[in-house]
């Protein structure tokens, strides 16, 4: 051979080594997911949005009723954003917004309190949808510490607790608890991973979520686990003290219950707190008044603890999946938000916490099963109405016991990159027709 | 120009491999590789059987010995065997009944551990098909019954459940998959556990699963209906509980039932009479199901990980044995199901629980005394209300290559003191 026709063989062949080194490469380590390109379209953008519904704070989710489509597209997105909490939105925009329906002999009169997903602002909005007023974060210091990509999760309040005088508790998840007076000026604000849910008592005191994370061998080997705090503070934000729900949970008689998260480190996902009044007290000591009902996403399990003994002393789990905001009734029974427990669809259940039976449910407007995965609410209203928030398409909506809606509204705010997501609704409060409203500035403030 | 020959050689030998694993003539392993094939010929959720001695029917057999998965004993055996302890005034009195891991054998005892009459019966005489099969073939009885008379019924687990009379004599023989726990209802029917293999559209999607299932057989062993658990849970406010299990073939591992009397059907109308109470170890849940409506209607979990044996007192109460719900380790409870408020519990000797990993009973007895099965010590033992042990009995059967260890002590019942004894054939010592 010549000497040119060598090294052209050799470079050939060099080349077709690699091919070959490379195939088996990607055949030992398997079919990886390729990330879009920086130039993704946005309807690729938009179909890996559309699956954070599976995603929560990082956990692997269900995805035992995805398709392998779906699968791929979550760990997609996992890549892109990392371990998200939530996104602003989900679905596509409807044609149609504000309130809908509105059956004014049948749905309960009053105020509605809502925080959403297209920005750090609370609204008090009539039955009619006007809004009565507003609270925002000051507009020039969101703008400056936001970076123009993606939306963060911080970028809305996740729930809002609003005062008789018109002042405000705001959480921003993860990142803050503030209060604002009513022209929304910051009276005070604690940094820290302040998340998912507050309630303030009758004498002042708050008691919100919180986290940190924290070595537990037995739960997670290699990783720390995230350990859901409930902690008290009183009025102006000091801390009075708190309780690890982990620890609770190992000084009980339920220890083996957070054993059984998947979730890789947010272990309970604690979402709501509601500190118990003692109506069921004679019933059971585990809801004696001053305990705590909490709602643990990660395990599908809702639990009681006992602050002063800092153990879980009651704990449910079977008819749900995912839940959202038990919250005890006047008449006993436990209300409570199934994302996922109607075969991997929604449903809101009324039920005896001691028996079990299912006094009452709302599974959606038709039999194809609701969609309603992330976040969701819900509240008796004293008509025996039931007003839920489904946040995830952006609405909330009143339902007779009968399941008649009588009232909806559907979210104007938008969130996504170029508008094209209806923003979640975190949650919507029908407020008491005797709330005080001398407060509330002239026109529109 | 020997650096030329060598790249040639090499470069040849990475194109051959590109060509022949292209061509599928090398196979290599991909990650997650599939599990060792399944030589399955899974039944269709329609569960049609497969003719008898067909290859899917052998195989059926096959999968279903292969899901035993339990060995006749686990621990080294102690020095003492047989009875370790009686405490006269403070044991229950009455005579102990019992099934062993290492044999296809029932003892009824005294309190002594003197050996009244025995029971036994090879699997390879009823089903000599099943025991060809395998090696080693699941030749013990998982559960027994006795009835007043000395006849006996024995699961031969995963298999079937036989009828013995007193002199083991095989009466009639059921061959469904049988497997875990029977009950019998005072009007002669038998509740047993079996099993079918079946494909589901969501759990484990593209393998095959174990459906339990609730048999109920008439006196003489023949099948009058067969509910699927699987299907009650999907039918109900429960659908979710099989997706917490991460067994990747035996969802539930259903290991007990028991035909509830209706006692506590006035406080938890969940509880009412001819419902079922069984207990899904792989789901650490206990529940109850609706026969006539084929739905589970109530269901707990939360204070046992890995239980066994529910069991309704007469004071409306649950006693369970949590196998591993105390720090990994194990426990008995009694507690009001309704309230969930723990009642009474024992915790080993020093509190920290006790090492009971499988199997495991429970059963109060008249006095207040419980009478404990920590199977896998082939062990049981009589503790009283403040938790002294009054009685203890350890299975002289030994186990494994050169009979180490203690056999597994299946399950250990305290018979009424008033069961009839006259047919036990006098002694021939």
């Amino acid at each position: 051979m010549t000497h040119f026709v060598s090294r052209t063989v050799a470079v050939v062949l060099f080349a077709a080594c690699c091919g070959g080194a490379g195939y088996l490469v990607h055949m030992y380590v398997g079919s990886s997911v390729q990330p879009p390109s920086p130039a993704a379209s946005s309807s690729e953008v938009a179909a890996a949005k559309s699956l954070a519904a599976s995603i929560a704070d990082g956990t692997p989710g269900d995805d035992s009723q995805d398709s392998d489509e779906q699968r791929r597209l979550r760990a997609e997105l996992r890549k892109r954003f990392g371990a998200v909490a939530y996104v602003g939105g989900y679905k596509s925009a409807p044609a149609h917004s504000g309130v809908t329906v509105h059956d004014r002999s049948r749905a309960f009169q009053g105020l509605n309190f809502y925080t959403a997903g297209h920005a750090q602002e609370a609204y008090l909005m009539d039955m009619d949808g006007q809004i009565v007023h507003t609270w925002r974060r000051d507009a020039a210091e969101s703008a400056s510490e936001q970076n123009g990509e993606d939306e963060r999760p911080q970028s809305w309040w996740r729930r809002a607790y609003l005062y008789p005088d018109g002042s405000l508790l705001a959480i921003r998840e993860n990142v803050s608890l503030a209060k604002y007076d009513k022209h929304s000026n910051e009276i005070w604000k604690l940094e820290g991973q302040y998340h998912h849910d507050l309630q303030v008592l009758q004498d002042g005191r708050i008691f919100v979520l919180t986290k940190q994370k924290q070595r537990r061998p037995y739960l997670r080997k290699h990783k720390e686990a995230d350990d859901d705090r409930i902690t008290v503070l009183d009025a102006d934000g000091q801390l009075l003290g708190e309780v690890s729900i982990l620890d609770a949970f190992e000084n009980s008689e339920y220890s083996g219950v957070p054993t059984r998260s998947i979730a890789v480190t947010d272990v309970l996902h604690t979402n709501t707190i509601e500190v118990l009044d003692g109506r069921l007290a004679s019933k059971s000591d585990a809801f004696k008044s001053g305990n705590v009902l909490i709602s643990c996403l990660s395990i599908d399990t809702i639990a009681i603890v006992d602050m002063q003994q800092e153990s879980v002393v009651w704990a449910l789990s079977g008819m749900w999946r995912m839940q959202h905001q038990p919250t005890v009734l006047d008449n006993g029974n436990i209300l409570l938000f199934d994302n996922r427990g109607q075969a991997g669809s929604a449903k809101v259940i009324e039920f005896d916490p001691f028996t079990q039976r299912l006094v009452w449910s709302y599974k959606g407007p038709t039999a194809d099963g609701w969609w309603s995965r992330q976040l969701g609410s819900n509240q008796r209203l004293p008509n025996g109405n039931t007003l839920i928030t489904d946040s995830v398409n952006g609405r909330a909506f009143e339902v007779t016991r009968r399941g008649e809606m009588v009232w909806e509204y559907v979210n104007p705010g938008r969130s996504g990159e170029s508008d094209e997501f209806i923003a979640v609704i975190c949650e919507m409060i029908r407020l008491d027709p005797e709330f005080p409203l001398d407060w509330i500035p002239g026109p529109r403030n | 120009m020997r650096w030329l020959g060598v790249v040639l050689l090499v470069a040849a030998g990475f194109c051959c491999a590109v060509v022949l694993g292209g061509l599928g003539v090398l196979s290599f392993p991909k990650n997650g590789a599939d599990s060792a094939a399944a030589e399955s010929a899974s039944a269709s959720a329609d569960s049609t059987r497969p003719a008898p001695n067909s290859s899917e029917a052998i195989d059926d057999l096959k999968q279903q010995i292969a899901a035993v998965g339990y060995l006749g004993g686990y621990e080294k055996a102690g020095e003492r065997s047989g009875l370790l302890l009686h405490d006269h005034a403070n044991a229950y009195q009455g005579l102990n009944f019992y099934t062993t891991g290492h044999a296809p054998e029932a003892h009824l005892i005294d309190m002594d551990g003197g050996v009244l009459h025995s029971w036994r019966y090879e699997l390879a005489d009823v089903w000599p098909q099943s025991a060809a099969l395998v090696d080693d073939p699941p030749n013990w009885w998982r559960r027994g019954h006795v009835y007043p008379n000395g006849d006996v019924l024995a699961i031969f687990e995963r298999l079937g459940l036989i009828k013995l009379d007193k002199d083991s004599q095989l009466l009639w023989s059921f061959s469904g998959g049988c497997h875990h726990d029977l009950d019998v209802t005072s009007d002669g029917r038998i509740f047993v556990l079996s099993h079918r293999f079946v494909e589901h559209p969501t759990l484990r999607k593209g393998e095959s699963i174990i459906d339990d299932l609730i048999t109920v057989l008439n006196a003489d062993g023949e099948e009058l209906r067969q509910v699927s658990v699987l299907n009650a849970l999907a039918n109900s406010e429960y659908s979710g509980v099989p997706y917490r299990s991460r067994a990747p073939v035996d969802i539930l591992h259903t290991n007990t039932l028991e035909v509830l009397d209706g006692r506590l059907e006035s406080q938890l109308p969940a509880f009412k009479r001819g419902n079922i109470l069984v207990s899904f170890l792989h789901a650490d849940t206990i529940a109850v199901v609706d026969m006539e409506a084929e739905k589970v209607v109530w269901a707990l979990s939360g204070m046992w990980q890995r239980q066994h044996q529910p069991t309704v007192l007469d004071n409306g109460n649950l006693l369970l044995f949590d196998n591993r719900g105390h720090n990994l380790r194990a426990k008995v409870i009694e507690f009001d199901p309704a309230t969930q408020e723990l009642i009474w519990s024992y915790k080993g000797t020093a509190g920290s629980g006790f090492e009971s990993y499988r199997q495991g009973s429970n059963q109060r007895l008249p006095n207040g005394n419980t009478l404990i099965t920590d199977s896998v010590n082939g062990r049981a033992f009589e503790v009283t209300q403040d938790g002294t042990i009054v009685w203890e009995f350890v299975n002289p059967a030994r186990y494994g290559k050169s009979n180490e260890l203690v056999a597994v002590l299946c399950e250990m019942i305290r018979l009424d003191p008033q069961f009839p004894v006259d047919w036990i054939p006098p002694r021939v010592d």
